[in-house]
């Protein structure tokens, strides 16, 4: 993504004030001085992004909205809290040293109204994206701008070495992630969630308005996604390819540390997601850059509980395959004379093991490596 | 007769205040616009003025690279 000239992220169009946001008066939620022409006296108070403060400026006419977002993962950065307590044993939300480093280097990834609906994000140094016109989130200036390094990058296809975008990409409306993901789910409907994968309004793909009968529509979903007796896969375990995961990640500037990697593993979903319907026995699985020593610079050495959680988390790549035009390599039969199982019953390469693991993450990954739990 | 002359006072008043009052808003009628009265400020007349702003905007720091959760 390009970065926007200075000038550029504030110059209003026309047409914006024929809009009705465009016809309240600018200083209503802007303040500054509307008298002044010089830019340092009329900016003297100035608010940049009134939605910042939704109760006071978004309510009055979003009321519902802008209530549910007070528990919104996208505003109170609740999942990136409830994950540091676990491996730090205690919240960081009353201990003011931490949260002053938390604001400085995190506190960039919380959204106000403004950085989907007006503005790109904060994160990546904001601006109009079409004159403060507001409108429904951008896809490539609102989503992937915060969203971009894996998921933006799985869904366009900009992975160089599986450069395959999400099939979903080229269905009509798939431009734009509110095909999948709902207002409920991004702003939330007023249920508190402690991180984003216990969300109930994240999309399925069995939903009815997407696959609702999708389990009986070939032998293979019959025989992985219909028959009680079998164990159940993710639609990713099959429809997916490759995709990036991190390594070590390191407060204090230095960030992600590791060289990135493609690959697909699959793992044992024993990551308590029942409460959310995330009930499928075998799914995709992501290694996240947490190391021991992630929060050295905030003054903890090492992660006391850093083998409470694994460090290969549920996940659900953005690069949805069909099989037909693009055959993902699990499933591809060359070399097996045309046994599409091979890859998944009479081999391990697929599977997360301990052997792809550090030394010091085999204790909290035990539960949801393959080693003991392969299919029969 | 005091009555009458209270009468001619106020029929005078009353002219003089009409006149006076309606003079002074035909002087300052604002200016047609095609804005809503509120929004011609100096907001808009900067913020819709793309070659103003690049005269006056202060540069932005570098990119900070690539950034996000994923």
């Amino acid at each position: 993504m390009s970065q926007l000239e200075a000038w550029e992220m504030v110059n209003v169009t026309e047409n914006f004030l024929s809009t009705s946001h465009g016809k309240i008066e600018c200083v209503a939620c802007h303040r500054g001085n509307k008298t002044a022409f010089n830019k340092d006296s009329a900016h003297v108070n100035i608010i940049a992004a009134p939605s910042e403060i939704d109760e006071t400026y978004c309510s009055s006419c979003h009321d519902d909205i802008v209530a549910n977002y007070q528990v919104s993962l996208h505003k109170t950065q609740q999942g990136y809290f409830k994950r540091i307590k676990n491996r730090l044993g205690y919240s960081i939300e009353n201990d003011s040293t931490m949260m002053s480093q938390f604001d400085k280097e995190c506190g960039s990834c919380h959204v106000s109204c403004g950085q989907c609906h007006i503005s790109r994000p904060v994160s990546v140094n904001g601006g109009f994206i079409a004159g403060h016109n507001f409108g429904e989130p951008d896809r490539d200036n609102n989503c992937v701008a915060c969203h971009g390094s894996r998921v933006g990058a799985e869904y366009l296809g900009h992975n160089e070495e599986y450069p395959f975008a999400d099939l979903h990409r080229y269905k009509s409306g798939g431009n734009k992630c509110s095909f999948c993901h709902s207002g409920d789910e991004m702003h939330s409907s007023g249920e508190k969630f402690d991180y984003r994968l216990l969300n109930t309004d994240m999309p399925s793909c069995e939903d009815a308005e997407c696959h609702p009968n999708i389990a009986t529509a070939n032998e293979y979903h019959l025989a992985h996604r219909a028959d009680e007796s079998a164990a159940k896969l993710s639609c990713y375990v099959c429809h997916s390819v490759p995709y990036k995961h991190c390594n070590g990640c390191h407060t204090g500037g230095s960030g992600i540390t590791g060289e990135s990697y493609m690959k697909f593993k699959i793992g044992k979903n024993n990551f308590g997601l029942e409460a959310a319907n995330k009930t499928d026995d075998y799914v995709t699985v992501r290694h996240i850059p947490i190391v021991p020593d992630t929060y050295a610079s905030w003054g903890i050495a090492d992660l006391p509980n850093y083998s409470s959680k694994p460090t290969w988390k549920y996940a659900t790549p953005h690069n949805v395959q069909n099989n037909k035009t693009v055959r993902t390599p699990q499933t591809d039969t060359t070399g097996t004379n045309g046994a599409c199982y091979a890859n998944c019953h009479d081999s391990e390469k697929y599977y997360l093991l301990e052997s792809d693991l550090f030394d010091f993450e085999i204790e909290a990954n035990k539960n949801i490596i393959m080693d003991d739990k392969m299919p029969n | 007769m005091k009555a009458k002359n209270f009468t001619v006072c106020a029929l005078l008043f009353i002219f003089f205040a009409l006149t006076f009052f309606g003079g002074c808003t035909d002087k300052y009628k604002p200016a047609p616009s095609k804005f809503s009265a509120s929004e011609e400020t100096s907001c808009t007349h900067c913020h819709l003025n793309a070659s103003l702003l690049k005269e006056v905007a202060t540069p932005i720091p570098p990119d900070p690279g690539e950034t996000g959760e994923g």
